[in-house]
């Protein structure tokens, strides 16, 4: 039988004499380095529901539901960490930033997933006609704060932007017929131009 | 193969959910010697390729990142290579080195894992622990430097999702010295083993003709001196920036399949320590928007640890691929055991199946079979049994 050379020898000296290579885990806690890729969280106050992490998620481990109906419209955003695969995109891609973030939360494993879910809740606005959903209220006002005056080209974001400050158009608090789009027609000054423009829509109040 | 009355089949697959390319074999045995190997591939097919046409461009690199988990960064780089080969873009200096730095170090860990598993189908489990043990700090790094232990979801198209912070560098360098320290202790070890290399020798030769019929790539092809390398030969990422050497041998026994592995480990630290000179201390991009993919046609390809990884993609200008068709290295490896089993002895299976490096697991289901009786001889514990056997035999007599 061969020797074994110094080399090796060395080796299992310091083996015999070393610490297991295992961790002491689950009797000590693991920390896992700081860029660890763990479980993904939603933060309510980051997030604005503007679904971009459901659409980027390469395995489809967000789920986005928009329940329209009648009277309370919801958007509820669920991040299943059983399909995750945990490459961030999520977080690389949300629009404010803040809404999503990847934890160093790693025992994922359950019994019963409503455990691990993270999700959020948002209030639709709608169409006031079909019903078609056109954003959750948080991401409406989020863009208009974002895109400044130009928000006041867009009635959508205008009516949202009425509904913060509560401002009352002339008709809601006096009961006095709105301007309507036919009226441009008439002899009329270039600001009530422009408000026959705007609450054109209104007039079927 | 005419099975004649002396003819005893062993038939090894094809199933087994841990491997990435399940294949079959069947092993035709006179005695100890086997006459003949059949094997088949194309079971659990997975439809990669079909369910990348479903994703879009920037989607697809974590789609294909799960083709395999050991060298799971080869087939994105593979892929990102394709994607930039279709725009004609080139990427950020930093963007090349980091690529350059997680290519490598998955070479350390992959060819790590090969040893220790050769180790323990020899029965020398003291190589499969030292060799685990030692590839634990990289996956330890991979998990400092991109948040994973595989997995690394690094690649993007036009550079990569994550920078490697200056501030890290310094514990970086430390540990992959320390890896050094113990891969050359390793390979030391190994090499100089008169009873791995009696047990290796000679053994499951492929000659530099059988390579260039079966068109092997990698460390297969350059165990048996033909001297392909994709880094080289056609030069992407920071491959082209650095000093380093291919590593070929002559022989093409299993023995100089680990010795052309165990040395590219050492050559892939020494690219990694460059690649880390040249981006330490300076800030730079990290990678390019790609807004758009242009209609075209790309390859790309990237030297795996089992050798050369393929892509094609075709592109009509929307938002996925129009096809994009994936060749991984053991495509064109495992045809091999056509040559290099016939001949050998049934006990010297085991490890010339895995001189090869496919995803060894599948073989979990070697049984062999007499042709006449239908019935059961060896399993693939029997097979990896008379390997041990053999191996104490030779311990004994050296
Ligand atoms: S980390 Fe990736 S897979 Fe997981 S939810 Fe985010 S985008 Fe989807
Ligand atoms: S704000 Fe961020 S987290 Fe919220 S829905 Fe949009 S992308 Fe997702």
């Amino acid at each position: 039988m061969k020797k074994p050379k110094i080399r090796e020898l060395k080796e299992a000296v310091k083996g015999i004499f070393s610490r297991p290579y295992t961790t002491k885990f689950p009797y000590q806690p693991h920390t896992p380095p700081p860029r660890y890729r763990g479980k993904p969280e939603y933060y309510e106050e980051g997030c604005v529901g503007c679904g971009a992490c459901f659409q980027v998620c390469s395995a489809n481990a967000i789920d986005m539901i928009d329940n329209t109906e009648k009277g309370n419209p919801i958007r509820t955003l669920i991040q299943h960490p059983s399909k995750c695969i945990f490459c961030r995109e999520c977080e690389r891609n949300c629009i404010t930033g803040e809404g999503i973030k990847l934890t160093q939360r790693f025992d994922i494993a359950y019994v019963d997933e409503e455990d691990v879910l993270s999700s959020v809740k948002h209030k639709l606005i709608t169409c006031l006609y079909c019903g078609t959903v056109i954003g959750t209220e948080k991401h409406l006002r989020w863009v208009l704060k974002r895109i400044g005056n130009l928000g006041f080209a867009q009635p959508v974001l205008l009516s949202q932007l009425m509904e913060e400050l509560q401002v009352k158009t002339e008709y809601e608090e006096k009961g006095v017929p709105p301007i309507q789009r036919t009226d441009m027609l008439k002899v009329v000054c270039p600001k009530c131009r422009r408000i026959a423009f705007i609450s054109d829509e209104k007039k079927e109040k | 193969m005419k099975n004649n009355k002396k003819t005893v089949i062993v038939p090894i697959g094809p199933y087994h959910p841990l491997l990435e390319e399940p294949e079959f074999f069947a092993l035709y045995c006179d005695g100890e010697k086997i006459v003949d190997v059949e094997w088949q591939a194309g079971y659990n097919h997975r439809g990669i390729e079909k369910l990348s046409e479903s994703k879009h461009w920037d989607q697809v690199t974590f789609l294909v990142e799960r083709i395999c988990g050991i060298c799971s960064t080869s087939h994105p780089f593979a892929y990102c290579n394709t994607i930039e080969n279709l725009i004609g873009m080139t990427i950020p200096e930093r963007a090349k080195y980091i690529r350059s730095i997680i290519g490598e170090l998955e070479r350390i860990h992959s060819h790590l894992l090969w040893m220790g598993l050769a180790g323990h189908f020899l029965g020398y489990n003291t190589v499969f622990m030292w060799a685990w043990k030692y590839r634990e700090p990289v996956l330890d790094l991979f998990e400092i430097i991109s948040g994973n232990r595989n997995h690394y979801a690094m690649f993007k198209i036009g550079g990569v999702r994550r920078n490697i912070e200056n501030e890290d560098i310094p514990k970086i360098r430390k540990m992959l010295a320390e890896i050094k320290g113990q891969l050359e202790m390793l390979i030391g070890a190994v090499l100089d083993d008169p009873v791995l290399t009696a047990r290796l020798k000679n053994v499951g030769v492929l000659t530099k003709q059988d390579i260039k019929n079966f068109g092997s790539v990698g460390p297969v092809a350059r165990a048996s001196g033909v001297d392909v390398d994709v880094r080289r030969d056609e030069p992407y990422a920071a491959y082209p920036l650095v000093e380093w050497s291919v590593i070929t041998a002559k022989n093409g026994d299993v023995l100089d399949k680990a010795v052309v592995r165990l040395s590219e480990c050492l050559e892939a630290v020494k690219i990694i320590t460059q690649c880390l000179d040249a981006i330490e201390g300076k800030a730079g991009e990290i990678g390019e928007e790609v807004r758009r993919v242009p209609e075209g046609e790309g390859i790309g390809r990237h030297e795996a640890p089992r050798g050369e990884c393929f892509h094609y993609i075709r592109s009509d200008g929307a938002n996925s691929p129009v096809r994009h068709k994936i060749r991984a290295p053991s495509y064109t490896n495992v045809p091999t055991f056509k040559a290099s089993c016939i001949g050998q002895t049934i006990s010297d299976v085991a490890i010339i199946l895995a001189g090869v490096d496919p995803c060894y697991c599948c073989t979990e289901r070697v049984a062999v079979y007499d042709a006449g009786k239908k019935k059961k001889l060896y399993d693939f514990q029997h097979l990896v049994e008379l390997s041990k056997q053999k191996t104490e035999r030779i311990r004994k007599e050296i």
